[in-house]
């Protein structure tokens, strides 16, 4: 490493909805940093232990089948929502459980570094609108971190597939399919330069909606039992279904033995099943592709490459839909799981002026419109409220400054107040509300006249915006910044989440591991029955054994065994 | 002030986007857009221009190699540079034309050249609305509208482009004949009206591009779905600057407001004393 002494590294955080990932980047270019168990994906899970300590990843994944009551995930759809997760008589917002997880990777890349983490940048989905932003940034200062800027997930894959070819010149086009949402982005390579031309996406489409699809052909094939499921065993069929959505991707058809009720039940999907049923889904991968590519001013024809980022474009189906659509064969030579990482710890290097990084210089856009609430005239003297008005439209290079002139509705108007939304409909009801702003009509002002003002956005690479509005007859300037931080949570709240985080009892990481094997012998102990039951018991008494005498040695050993036989299970039940 | 190119750093109009565009890619290096946004933006704003100028030199250049085309007067010039007439100007047997020729029946001349998706797909709309029977037919419709799925991109682009103004022809024809026939009934039912919009997902702004918005919100306002979503936001900024300044105000109207204001101080002396 090179990042050593008063020097502290900014790190690349991937906070996804199924795994997060944390990298740095060095004189050799990004690099990944491995958890306690030697992976790079942590999963975006958080329970409680038994000891009601919190902990986080791989065993909290496992646990959402054993204990569900005590464990929680996919909390990044919920991000900038009220909604809450009770675990343990406790309740956690999204932004708590996110936090818990950065802290985690955090703690991952201390070990790694041999230095505190202090400076982070975060990838965000291209379409996370500004509440959810603010949530993640809520997040990240919750999580002891100074959030440096938020990454588009599309920008970063472009930037790590980018760097790989920084000398040449070409048109490409990101199709960016996460565990919960789907974003695609068109960059341009020249000179040097990679320049972002347009973002799009759909925030409510990802992997864990074919993983949905799965567990929906399954609870059909269960019959009328698959109603009076509990939470325990519908966790144990969403596993199942998450296994065999990802066997699916190289088999044409595939079998599952669900145990969760009192005999085993066999279920199978087929390829042509599982295309059908999610076709969709598969739909709504157009409407992303063709806003992009048309807000770029492009045809799909000018498109050299298309790449493809996120665990779940390697379901054949969307690979197939995005080759039809594009007519062009999607790449990924790089691991699409690891791509959005990299991407981020090429940014932190750019934010950090890193050396190797010198000639490179990336332009964003800002991914949605933003603008006002106007009145329209609809004849007859009468008018019509609530009327979008974008003052800066989307796939706008970012910074970017836009003014635009508006005027009183009466002659006789004391106030105007104005209404700061983000979003793409026609009516400021179906956008997001930002802010709002009262304006008063000087006193002065020549009676019968209508009033105007100057209204001017000004939005920065960090997501800030300014809002100046100039009063015409008297110059005057009333100014507003609504800013990328803190957010829906105010600051005095996170400050106090942040300690209450902290109290909080964190399962010790070097034991994590093997809490890990335990979490997962007990989720395959649900799922079977009868004779491997008993199998899996004997495996656990042996691991928990071997664990007390406290031999370093033994236990790698232990843990080595344990995990290559349950590889062995877990194709007995899925396959 | 400086001009673009020198903002740009050249000494000359660049004579295409390659030179504008590497001229930029220099300049980009020392005015980043973290460190200096408002350098940036100036050089940003330099880049569209060159852009706009050398969009128009194209456009304009375009016009002289086609002096055929172009007779004399320059509004005609306009239109014949355009790849299809505007929606008011088409006659009503060309919008007929237009939805029944696309090639259903391919014709000889073009019997070798496989049509695109769209044209496939654009064929049998037509035909879906052209018949008395299938245009009512909601499952047909929406059948219809699902096949876009097979179409690419690009197809898709054209399709949409294709069907929307077949449309704002078909609707433009109608408010005309309804001149004489007050009684004549929609072009298409409420009902397909509404799943058009949803299947093609009109609803939200589509398109950056003002024109093609402007298309969109025209046939909202055709299909009535204003009407249908009442608005509840009060505001008072508006879009346009006043338009009814010679209006003046009506001696009742005036009336009535001072009435009501009275009416109001009243009003609220009464609640005032009476807590």
């Amino acid at each position: 490493m090179t990042q050593l002494g008063d020097f502290m590294a900014i790190v690349g955080i991937d906070l996804g909805t199924t795994n997060s990932l944390i990298s740095v980047f060095t004189d050799d270019g990004p690099v990944l940093i491995p958890n306690e168990t030697g992976s790079f994906m942590t999963p975006s899970a958080v329970g409680y232990s038994n000891a009601n300590e919190i902990i986080v990843g791989h065993a909290a994944k496992d646990r959402l089948v054993t204990h569900p009551e005590k464990s929680a995930a996919w909390f990044k759809r919920h991000m900038g929502s009220n909604k809450g997760y009770r675990l343990v008589r406790r309740d956690f917002r999204p932004e708590d459980l996110s936090a818990l997880v950065l802290k985690k990777l955090k703690a991952d890349a201390e070990t790694f570094l041999g230095e505190p983490v202090e400076r982070a940048v975060i990838s965000v989905p291209a379409y996370f609108n500004d509440v959810q932003r603010k949530a993640t940034y809520a997040a990240g200062k919750m999580a002891g971190l100074k959030v440096e800027r938020l990454i588009n997930e599309p920008t970063a894959a472009a930037l790590a597939y980018g760097l790989n070819d920084k000398e040449g010149e070409s048109t490409f086009l990101v199709v960016d399919l996460g565990g919960g949402t789907f974003d695609v982005s068109i960059l341009e390579i020249f000179d040097g330069i990679m320049e972002v031309r347009s973002s799009a996406g759909d925030a409510f489409l990802g992997g864990e909606d074919f993983t949905d699809a799965v567990f929906k052909m399954f609870g059909e094939q269960i019959g009328p039992k698959f109603e009076k499921l509990d939470a325990k065993q519908r966790g144990l069929l969403r596993d199942l279904s998450e296994r065999a959505k990802h066997l699916l991707t190289t088999k044409p058809d595939v079998t599952v033995n669900y145990n969760g009720l009192k005999e085993t039940i066999s279920l199978k999907i087929t390829r042509e099943e599982f295309d059908e049923q999610t076709k969709k889904l598969q739909s709504r991968l157009r409407l992303p592709i063709q806003r992009a590519v048309s807000d770029a001013g492009l045809r799909a024809e000018n498109i050299d490459r298309v790449v493809l980022v996120g665990g779940a474009t390697r379901m054949p189906v969307i690979r197939s839909m995005v080759t039809r659509l594009l007519k062009l064969f999607p790449e990924h030579s790089l691991d699409p799981d690891h791509v959005v990482a990299l991407g981020a710890a090429v940014q932190a290097g750019l934010v950090d002026r890193h050396a190797a990084l010198e000639d490179v210089v990336m332009t964003d856009v800002s991914p949605f419109s933003l603008g006002t609430n106007v009145s329209v005239d609809i004849g007859n003297g009468q008018y019509e409220h609530g009327h979008f008005q974008p003052i800066i439209e989307r796939n706008t290079v970012i910074p970017v400054s836009r003014v635009t002139r508006n005027s009183t509705l009466t002659p006789d108007q004391k106030e105007i107040t104005l209404g700061i939304y983000q979003g793409e409909s026609p009516r400021v009801n179906d956008n997001i509300f930002l802010g709002e702003m009262n304006i008063k009509v000087p006193l002065n002002k020549k009676k019968g006249n209508h009033e105007s003002f100057d209204i001017r956005f000004t939005y920065d690479v960090s997501g800030v915006l300014e809002i100046l509005v100039t009063t015409l007859s008297n110059n005057e300037t009333k100014r507003m910044v609504i800013e990328g931080n803190p957010g829906s949570l105010s600051q005095e709240d996170i400050t106090k989440r942040l300690k209450e985080l902290d109290k909080l009892k964190v399962h010790p990481r070097d034991k994590a591991e093997n809490l890990a094997i335990i979490a997962r012998l007990k989720r395959a102990y649900e799922n079977h029955l009868g004779d491997i039951r008993r199998q899996i018991d004997q495996n656990l008494t042996y691991f928990e054994t071997t664990l007390a005498k406290q031999n370093d040695t033994d236990i790698a050993a232990a843990r080595e065994k344990v995990i290559k036989w349950l590889e062995e299970i877990d194709n007995l039940d899925v396959f | 002030m400086a001009t673009y190119y020198e903002i740009l750093g050249l000494d000359d109009h660049p004579s295409d986007m390659k030179s504008a565009k590497r001229a930029y890619a220099k300049k980009l290096r020392v005015t980043r857009p973290d460190d200096d946004p408002e350098g940036f933006m100036k050089l940003r704003d330099a880049l569209d221009a060159a852009k706009n100028e050398i969009a128009w030199r194209e456009h304009d250049a375009a016009q002289i190699d086609e002096p055929a085309i172009a007779p004399a007067e320059d509004s005609v010039t306009l239109n014949a540079q355009e790849d299809e007439p505007s929606a008011v100007n088409i006659s009503p047997e060309a919008i007929n034309d237009l939805l029944a020729e696309t090639p259903a029946e391919p014709e000889p001349v073009i019997e070798d050249i496989e049509p695109t998706g769209d044209q496939v797909l654009m064929s049998r709309f037509s035909k879906a609305f052209n018949d008395p029977f299938m245009k009512n037919d909601k499952a047909h419709w929406s059948k219809l509208l699902d096949e876009k799925i097979d179409l690419t991109i690009d197809e898709h682009i054209d399709f949409e482009e294709r069907f929307r103004g077949a449309l704002i022809n078909a609707y433009n024809q109608w408010i005309e004949d309804k001149k004489e026939q007050p009684t004549l009934r929609r072009p298409l039912p409420h009902p397909i009206e509404n799943l058009i919009f949803d299947k093609m997902e009109w609803r939200f702004l589509q398109e950056t591009d003002t024109y093609k918005a402007n298309e969109v919100d025209w046939l909202k306002g055709q299909f009535d779905l204003y009407n249908r979503e009442a608005p509840k936001t009060h505001q008072a900024t508006r879009v346009q600057a006043p338009q009814f300044e010679d209006d003046g105000i009506s001696a009742p109207k005036m009336i009535w407001r001072i009435v009501r204001t009275i009416l109001i101080i009243v009003a609220l002396n009464y609640l005032f004393h009476l807590f």
